[in-house]
């Protein structure tokens, strides 16, 4: 008996130091990702996308904390928009519950979910590799657009936690494009089509990098920049 | 004098419109010089036999040589030689009347017509009116710039559909009157055709006469003329005298009416000295002889069946 | 033959009917452009929703290469109609007007004069549509700049901004070998009566049933689709897509030019024996 109690009290104190060993680790990354204060960078964006054909953009892009950016392009360029909606800065200042925690010395997974219902994201997970405090991989699963993955490498810039690319895996319903034409669509059932998803990746190279050179307001004062959702 | 050379040969020219026969084996000769008059009513084929000699219709059997060479094989180089009108003079009515002659110019073959155009165009009394669109342009100004484009390259061979028709007087005898320049003074042979008979009788010098599609008769005008009797009015001074002189001659036979002094006989040409000097014999004073032969009661025989 | 061409050509060029297809286009390009200045961003936002929703835009789509495309598209259904005022009247307007005769008695022979009006007619087709893209490409590169060219098809294809202009230049001439195919039927048409307005109306009609009877599922007209002619009119859009399906293009110009060659034939054939009576 009391050895069976010994077991469940080690086993509860286990999980309840991980609970706690997570938060601190969120709270390196969060610490890292907040030395930066602005940034430019130009991308590289490439588009494989089975509904949509493009050569690879490019574009520049401008932050300054919390969330102001600026996107400009000599040409056009499309940039998923999950690049910001789900970028770590962006997910680490959400309140979040932190459900479960795997770890190992190299690598933590910690899932997050949100407190209030009526979020789009029902469920994030990241991973983080402790040794250099940043995220390789991040999933979310959202009410409207399915579920998004990204995968980040870092070079250069890791000590500030900003990538080298990433590289976005979206699987989105067919009703989010219902505006134009759908893929060639060969499955017929009893004279309707079948419905298929949009899916594809979208890679962001990463490069050029000026980060906390002070960058003004005035520069986000443009009446096409996009607002973030 | 006539050269003897052939212009236009056309031996057993037949054309049919499915079970119409228009054409029926025509056989006829244009020698080099003649003004040839080609005459007939309406319907009697000359427009289809005209489009045959400009290839504008192809003959269901039958020859056409013109300038001594086939016309099914040497088209362009015999229309080079070739100006015509055909029936209506029709033009690009939304162009001028320089334009339309410099249009046929250059298709013709000449380069620079610009000198020429100007020469027909006085030619015919239209250098007033060169620039006008034809449009604008009375059915007689048409047919004149019909003439001035038939003659425009210079043609050896000049072929005229009714070219008076639509003509006021003045044009009617300025055409007659160029005619005669033509084919005088500049050795074309002209082949016209025309229902207006005393315009024929008065330029051409060979005729043939075509009814329902076939020849009737062939030859110069002197000849059909001097074969048929012709209605010989005498103006006397007393007729009941003349007619006494005559009474139980061979010549009452002969007489056709009598009265208000004037005595009408059907008679040969070559009679009217002998009949004359009859009746100056006999006393009967003779103030006019007047022969009423004309091409049209010719006509109008042949093409009726009474000859 | 180049005086019998240019003589052709004058003809053409000093009717006034001739004119009404570049003046039509003159008329109805500007105002599609002006309202699109006004209102266009909205269409193609409508078009795009979907796409906005995953992705920022950043730069505009909205520029020459698209009210190009946009404008030759929506067009191209008007221009058989301006090609056929003019070709429907190439031989039977001799005929109305009484002309043949003062032509067919010049020493230039029916072939010569079918093919002087044939290259007439394919050159009236040609600066047709070159005034097309001179206003539809041209002024709208002038008025909303170059960019890149969005084409919604199947697929949301997006050209780079240097990988349009060849594309263009291409399409339209396929586009030129499509409306000398309509040209053709046109001038065949007008070989066979002496009235302007049956060739016209011939001609239209068999390009909207040739068209009906491309979209009507029956099992029993699949086997003729392919050969009907409209079919391939519009493969220059194939230029726009990426890869662009050579193979269908080329097999489709085959089409076009073979029947080209056959209309051109049967109008030889019946002009040369035809007997002018007009």
């Amino acid at each position: 008996m009391k050895n069976l109690l010994r077991i469940v009290f080690l086993v509860f104190l286990y999980g309840t130091l991980s609970a706690q060993n997570s938060t601190p680790l969120l709270e390196s990354v969060r610490h890292k990702l907040n030395r930066v204060n602005d940034y430019t960078v130009d991308m590289r964006i490439k588009i494989n996308v089975n509904f949509l054909k493009m050569k690879d953009t490019r574009a520049r892009l401008y932050f300054k904390k919390p969330d102001k950016i600026k996107l400009e392009a000599r040409g056009f360029a499309l940039v998923p928009r999950a690049s910001f909606n789900f970028s770590p800065l962006r997910l680490l200042q959400k309140k979040f519950l932190t459900v479960y925690v795997k770890d190992s010395l190299d690598n933590a997974v910690i899932k997050l979910i949100p407190p209030a219902e009526n979020e789009d994201i029902i469920l994030a997970t990241l991973w983080i590799d402790r040794r250099d405090t940043l995220i390789s991989k991040i999933e979310v699963a959202t009410r409207k657009n399915g579920l998004f993955q990204v995968l980040y490498t870092y070079g250069k810039e890791k000590k500030y936690g900003l990538p080298q690319s990433s590289r976005f895996f979206f699987n989105v319903k067919k009703t989010g494009f219902h505006h134009f034409p759908v893929p060639e669509d060969n499955n017929t059932s009893g004279g309707k089509k079948q419905a298929k998803n949009i899916v594809g990746n979208v890679t962001i190279f990463y490069s050029n990098y000026k980060i906390n050179t002070g960058l003004k307001d005035a520069v986000f004062q443009d009446e096409t920049e996009e607002e973030l959702d | 004098m006539l050269s003897e050379q052939k212009i236009i040969e056309v031996h057993g020219l037949t054309k049919k419109f499915g079970k119409l026969t228009a054409v029926d084996h025509l056989e006829l000769n244009v020698y080099r010089g003649d003004v040839f008059g080609f005459l007939g009513p309406n319907g009697a084929g000359k427009s289809t036999t005209i489009r045959m000699l400009l290839s504008l219709v192809k003959p269901t059997s039958g020859s056409i040589q013109i300038f001594g060479k086939p016309l099914s094989r040497e088209r362009a180089r015999i229309l080079r030689r070739i100006g015509a009108i055909v029936e209506k003079s029709d033009f690009y009515l939304y162009l001028s009347a320089y334009k339309n002659l410099e249009i046929l110019a250059r298709i013709s073959g000449i380069a620079h017509p610009e000198k020429r155009i100007r020469e027909i165009l006085e030619l015919v009394r239209l250098t007033d009116r060169a620039h006008s669109k034809v449009k604008t342009f009375s059915h007689g100004m048409k047919q004149r710039l019909g003439i001035a484009q038939a003659l425009l390259h210079d043609p050896e061979l000049i072929i005229l559909d009714e070219p008076s028709t639509g003509l006021d007087p003045r044009g009617v005898k300025e055409v007659r009157d160029l005619i005669f320049r033509l084919s005088k003074e500049e050795g074309k042979t002209i082949f016209i055709s025309s229902h207006i008979l005393k315009e024929i009788e008065q330029v051409a010098n060979r005729l043939l006469i075509i009814n329902k599609g076939a020849a009737q008769v062939e030859g110069t005008v002197e000849e059909l003329l001097n074969s048929e009797q012709l209605s010989v009015t005498f103006e006397v001074d007393s007729l009941k005298k003349a007619l006494k002189t005559l009474e139980h001659s061979q010549w009452i036979s002969l007489l056709e009416s009598a009265r208000n002094n004037r005595l009408e006989f059907k008679l040969a040409k070559k009679s009217i000295p002998e009949l004359t000097d009859k009746l100056v014999r006999e006393q009967v004073k003779i103030s006019a002889i007047i022969p009423r032969r004309s091409l049209e009661d010719y006509f109008l025989k042949i093409t009726q069946g009474d000859l | 033959m180049l005086t019998l061409i240019r003589m052709e050509l004058l003809k053409i060029f000093k009717k006034w009917r001739t004119y009404i297809g570049f003046l039509a286009i003159a008329i109805l390009i500007p105002i599609i452009q002006i309202a699109t200045y006004f209102e266009g961003s909205g269409y193609l936002n409508m078009a795009l929703q979907g796409l906005k929703q995953q992705f920022f835009f950043v730069g505009n789509l909205l520029n020459g290469y698209f009210l190009g495309n946009m404008l030759l598209n929506s067009l191209f259904v008007h221009i058989p109609f301006l090609i056929v005022l003019v070709a429907g009247d190439l031989l039977a307007g001799e005929a109305t007007a009484g002309t043949y005769r003062i032509i067919l008695t010049r020493p230039v022979s029916r072939f010569q004069l079918i093919n002087a009006k044939f290259i007439a007619g394919i050159l009236y087709t040609v600066s047709l549509l070159l005034w097309m893209a001179l206003l539809s490409l041209g002024l709208s590169l002038v008025i909303f700049g170059s960019g890149e060219l969005v084409v919604i098809r199947q697929k949301i294809i997006i050209l780079a901004a240097n990988d349009v202009l060849w594309r263009f230049a291409l399409a339209y001439l396929y586009a030129i070998l499509s409306m000398s195919t309509v040209m053709a039927l046109a001038f065949l048409f007008s070989s066979l009566v002496e009235n302007s307005i049956g060739p016209i109306i011939g001609a239209l009609a068999v390009i909207i049933i040739f068209m009906i009877i491309s979209v009507l599922p029956i099992h029993s007209l699949e086997a003729v689709k392919p050969f009907l002619f409209t079919n391939h009119l519009d493969k220059w859009m194939e230029f726009f897509g990426d890869p662009v399906d050579y193979p269908q293009i080329f097999k489709s110009a085959f089409v076009l030019l073979l029947h080209i060659g056959g209309f051109y034939v049967i109008t030889l054939k019946i002009f040369t024996g035809k007997d002018i009576l007009s």
